[in-house]
């Protein structure tokens, strides 16, 4: 059976070797995720965080390597943060009783379960030629921490081997998890507030002192650090999230360096303690779709190098990334001439780019308007390699999707034939009904996920009005007569109000908006930039290459389209019908 | 001490049961380990610490020590002004009661954290897990320099009621360094020379601070030193190894005093921040040529705060000049040997 090479599968389910053997190294642009220091790494969905994470595992650094574990340049363990496991929402009694040192009890059990767990299962049979070490770890080390915390039950096989060891030390965090959990759930029910009578542990007295211990044994890097690998910690609820940001400023990198991923979700960065961490004194910080939507060439390098990768590995096809994801032929020819037409136009003898500069602005937007004004109406085609890389917007799932998309829509039509392209027309198709989706489909779960309660039913209400008049009116830029007629983003004059940024977050969180900055117009100062998503592009009919203009405006005039979509496209069509007026052309002032 | 502030352990003994959660018996359960710290744990504390380390004898860690720290609790905050709840008290008066009982496990070393060992003897019926939690973390932050009550948790809530762990945290630890007074010293054997040497300047020390009070109200600490000629040109081996004028080793104590007030003045109400130290030092001589008698300064905020990198000539100038001289241990020995050459 022919394997779809862009196939996407969650880190998890790669084995080491197949994760080492796609993966493309991404550590040159950031570079924090390795060094010894606890890090944010904030990014959409799909833009590769859980990937990095699973590259830096033992068994894939292993291999990379080449050398055993202990020789390793620290030893990273995995804990997820799923919706389901420790954030119980209905811990809501616990704002009457022990609140921080229940939740942290609760998170170290479960980190701690975890890690022992994972041991087991990544340096495996391994552990069976250290058992006295690891046996006297237990007796000398887990025991008497367990006892000073008040755990008074531990009943352990000591004839068990390394392996099992490890994972009754983890079957023992876990029923203290569990005691403790069952606790809280009790009291949410209950009128009165029982006391809570088991053990409690936290991360300096118990988790610190034990992965130091930890360390001592021979069969992990000596003197490095364990990474705890916190993937989608946005799923915390906020006191714990207060818990792991006073972990992150207890400064132990020498002996643990916490790396926390989000979707931009991350509920706080105060601490139990009152205080604030702050960047780059507590941790250092990477943003993918900023880096990435900032620094385009990075970017499609990247995702070429990933391509190319992948049709080798699984194809066995040493091919350009251009050359199967071709442009529309016809559609290039016609644009190119369109391009010397405006440049012969448009020439000047005293400023000397002035042609091409016109010609490479305008190009598109006037082969759409040729178009549109045809019998064909609007097919601009979003086919080639460079135009679904921006389109993706610095998120790689956004590539790799419709691109296993086409892929199976492709073998499944032409079943015995080797694929060494997809055609122009698959292309838009796919990325077409894929930028609809992106739309559709999200929003869809927004209102779904918002339906019990009325105030973020407002809220995606107004994100929907807010996207589409923004698609909308960056399209009417694109076919008008305007200098800058490629306008992705907004920037603001002034901070946004609690409903517009509230709406804007909203945005940020689902995707469909990025943010940066911008210097502001007397050069005094910077001001915050909203980047639409060019996965709207298709959808949108907006042309996702070249130079992204932006657009100054007001927070008041923004938020006109939160709740007046009509008009607000309405006040600014009637501007770009009248091009000569210069003053009213710059809109947004 | 106002002679109205009243002794926190009384007060707290005086409250009903519906002051606490649940209307429990929280009186009962203090003192229940409170007597059972006195007979089994604090009697012994100096044994131990003798044993595990021979060289040190330590100065007075147990029932006393313990007594003495809840005075002078009661003198850095008035109870009756409604500074602390019942419920906190407890958690104040058993934090006090163990905060140096971590010695008996390990001696001096790690003392602070070893307290934890000793709560987890009590039971479910006299303590949960989160009072001993809590108990433990306010003891272990009467010592150290990383900013330990900074690092408790802000305002915890159990069985309903607010618990402010600073607050509590920062009245142990002034408590605490206010109570080194002679109360402590083992004077007898002092005098009988039966301190070993790396222990002796910590007893005269303490045998030399007469009093030691926190005046509720007037941000000031007030403290009284009596000691002999003798004393004042004796050199003592200190904690680095080197020999030193007691005078010297009152200074530094001095300084360490201040900074403390100041650090837990972050945590306490306006009404009980405590930012001058007001210091006597008396020498017991007939000798007119000693002066100044007393030695008389006082440590207060003043200017930019950067306290921490002056000497305690830079910041009592005046007070501790004479002659163009720094009044230190020197100063003294000089004068005392010169006068005595000329009789």
């Amino acid at each position: 059976m022919i394997k779809n090479p862009f196939e996407i599968k969650t880190p998890e389910q790669n084995s080491a070797d197949e994760i080492v053997s796609l993966f493309v190294d991404v550590f040159t642009d950031f570079f924090q995720v390795k060094e010894t220091n606890h890090t944010f790494i904030n990014g959409p969905r799909g833009s590769g965080k859980s990937m990095m994470f699973r590259y830096i595992l033992p068994d894939c650094q292993k291999i990379v390597k080449k050398c055993e574990f202990n020789e390793l340049d620290f030893f990273s363990i995995y804990i997820p943060i799923k919706k389901t496991n420790i954030n119980i929402v209905d811990f809501e009694r616990l704002e009457n009783h022990a609140n921080t040192v229940l939740n942290e009890h609760l998170l170290v059990t479960y980190v701690l379960s975890i890690s022992f767990e994972f041991i087991a299962d990544t340096i495996k049979e391994e552990l069976n030629n250290y058992d006295q070490e690891i046996q006297n770890f237990y007796e000398k080390e887990f025991i008497s921490l367990l006892r000073l915390a008040g755990y008074q039950e531990a009943k352990m096989n000591l004839k068990a081997n390394g392996v099992n060891l490890f994972k009754q030390m983890a079957k023992v965090l876990d029923h203290m998890y569990r005691e403790c959990s069952n606790y809280c759930k009790r009291i949410a029910i209950q009128n009165e507030i029982v006391p809570y009578n088991g053990p409690l542990v936290d991360f300096i007295d118990f988790l610190l002192p034990l992965f130091q211990e930890l360390n001592k044994l021979s069969f992990f890097p000596p003197n490095k650090a364990f990474y705890l690998l916190f993937d989608d910690a946005g799923y915390l609820n906020k006191e714990q999230t207060k818990i792991l940001n006073t972990w992150v400023s207890y400064r132990t990198t020498k002996d643990i360096c916490i790396k926390i991923s989000t979707q931009h979700d991350y509920l706080t960065y105060l601490t139990s303690t009152g205080k604030r961490i702050d960047s780059p004194h507590d941790y250092s910080e990477i943003n993918i779709a900023t880096k990435y939507t900032s620094s385009g060439e990075d970017y499609y390098k990247r995702i070429k190098m990933i391509v190319e990768k992948r049709l080798d590995v699984y194809l066995g096809l040493e091919i350009n990334a251009e050359d199967f994801f071709p442009e529309d032929e016809e559609q290039e020819k016609r644009i190119r001439e369109i391009y010397d037409e405006i440049a012969e136009k448009k020439f000047d003898p005293i400023k000397k780019y002035q042609g091409t500069d016109a010609a490479r602005r305008y190009c598109r937007s006037e082969f759409v308007k040729e178009r549109k004004s045809g019998k064909s109406g609007m097919t601009y085609s979003y086919a080639g390699f460079n135009q679904l890389v921006a389109i993706s917007s610095g998120v790689i799932r956004h590539f790799l999707a419709p691109a296993q998309e086409m892929y199976s829509l492709l073998l499944s039509r032409n079943q015995d034939s080797e694929i060494k392209f997809i055609p122009d027309n698959f292309q838009n198709e796919i990325i077409t009904n894929y930028s609809e989706k992106f739309l559709t489909d999200e929003f869809d779960k927004i209102f779904t996920d918002s339906k019990d309660d009325a105030a973020q039913l407002k809220k995606a209400d107004k994100l929907k009005n807010l996207v589409d008049s923004l698609g909308e009116l960056f399209h009417a830029i694109f076919v008008s007569e305007r200098a800058d007629r490629v306008v992705f983003s907004v920037a603001l004059n002034d901070r946004p109000d609690t409903e517009l940024q509230e709406v804007i977050d909203l945005g940020i969180k689902y995707g469909y908006f990025h943010k940066s900055t911008i210097g502001n117009k007397t050069g005094t100062g910077r001001n915050s930039l909203y980047i639409l998503s060019r996965v709207l592009a298709p959808y949108y009919k907006l042309n996702p290459l070249g130079f992204f203009g932006y657009q100054f405006m007001s927070s008041d005039t923004l938020k006109i389209a939160l709740t007046k979509p009509k008009d607000f496209i309405n006040l600014y069509i009637k501007r770009l019908e009248k091009p000569e007026n210069e003053a009213e052309l710059t809109l947004f002032d | 001490m106002k002679e109205s502030n009243h002794n926190i352990e009384d007060w707290f003994l005086s409250q009903p049961v519906t002051a606490f959660p649940n209307d429990e018996n929280y009186v009962a359960k203090y003192v229940t380990i409170r007597d059972y710290m006195n007979n089994q744990i604090h009697a012994d504390i100096k044994a131990i610490v003798v044993k595990l380390i021979p060289d040190i004898f330590l100065n007075d860690h147990g029932e006393k020590h313990i007594k003495k720290v809840i005075e002078k609790a009661s003198e850095v905050i008035d109870i009756k002004d409604g500074v602390l709840t019942a419920y906190e008290v407890f958690f104040l008066l058993l934090a006090i009661q163990i905060h140096d009982a971590g010695h008996i496990i390990n001696g001096r070393t790690g003392h602070e954290e070893n307290a934890r060992q000793i709560i987890q003897t009590f039971g479910k019926e006299s303590l949960t897990s989160v009072e001993k939690r809590y108990i433990a973390l306010i003891a272990k932050t009467h010592s150290g320099k990383k900013d330990p009550i900074g690092n408790l948790p802000e305002n915890q809530v159990v069985s309903n009621q607010i618990i402010n762990l600073k607050r509590i945290a920062a009245i142990l630890r002034l408590a605490d360094e206010l109570a080194d007074d002679a109360t402590r010293a083992s004077t007898f054997l002092l005098e009988n020379e039966r301190i070993t040497e790396d222990s002796k300047i910590y007893h005269v020390f303490s045998s030399c601070l007469d009093s030691c009070v926190a005046l509720t109200g007037t941000r000031k600490v007030k403290m009284n030193f009596y000691l002999t000629e003798d004393i004042l040109i004796k050199k003592y081996k200190n904690e680095a190894g080197n020999r030193i004028f007691l005078l010297d080793e009152i200074y530094k104590r001095n300084i360490k005093t201040f900074l403390e007030c100041l650090y837990c003045n972050r945590f306490l109400s306006e009404k009980y921040r405590y930012n001058t130290i007001d210091v006597d030092i008396h020498i017991e001589t007939n000798n007119d040529l000693v002066k100044p008698n007393p030695v008389s300064f006082q440590l207060k905020e003043n200017g930019y705060p950067d306290v921490q990198n002056k000497s305690i000539f830079e910041i009592c100038y005046n007070e501790l000049r004479s002659s163009g001289r720094d009044i230190d241990g020197d100063y003294f020995y000089n004068l005392i040997e010169r006068s005595t050459k000329n009789d």
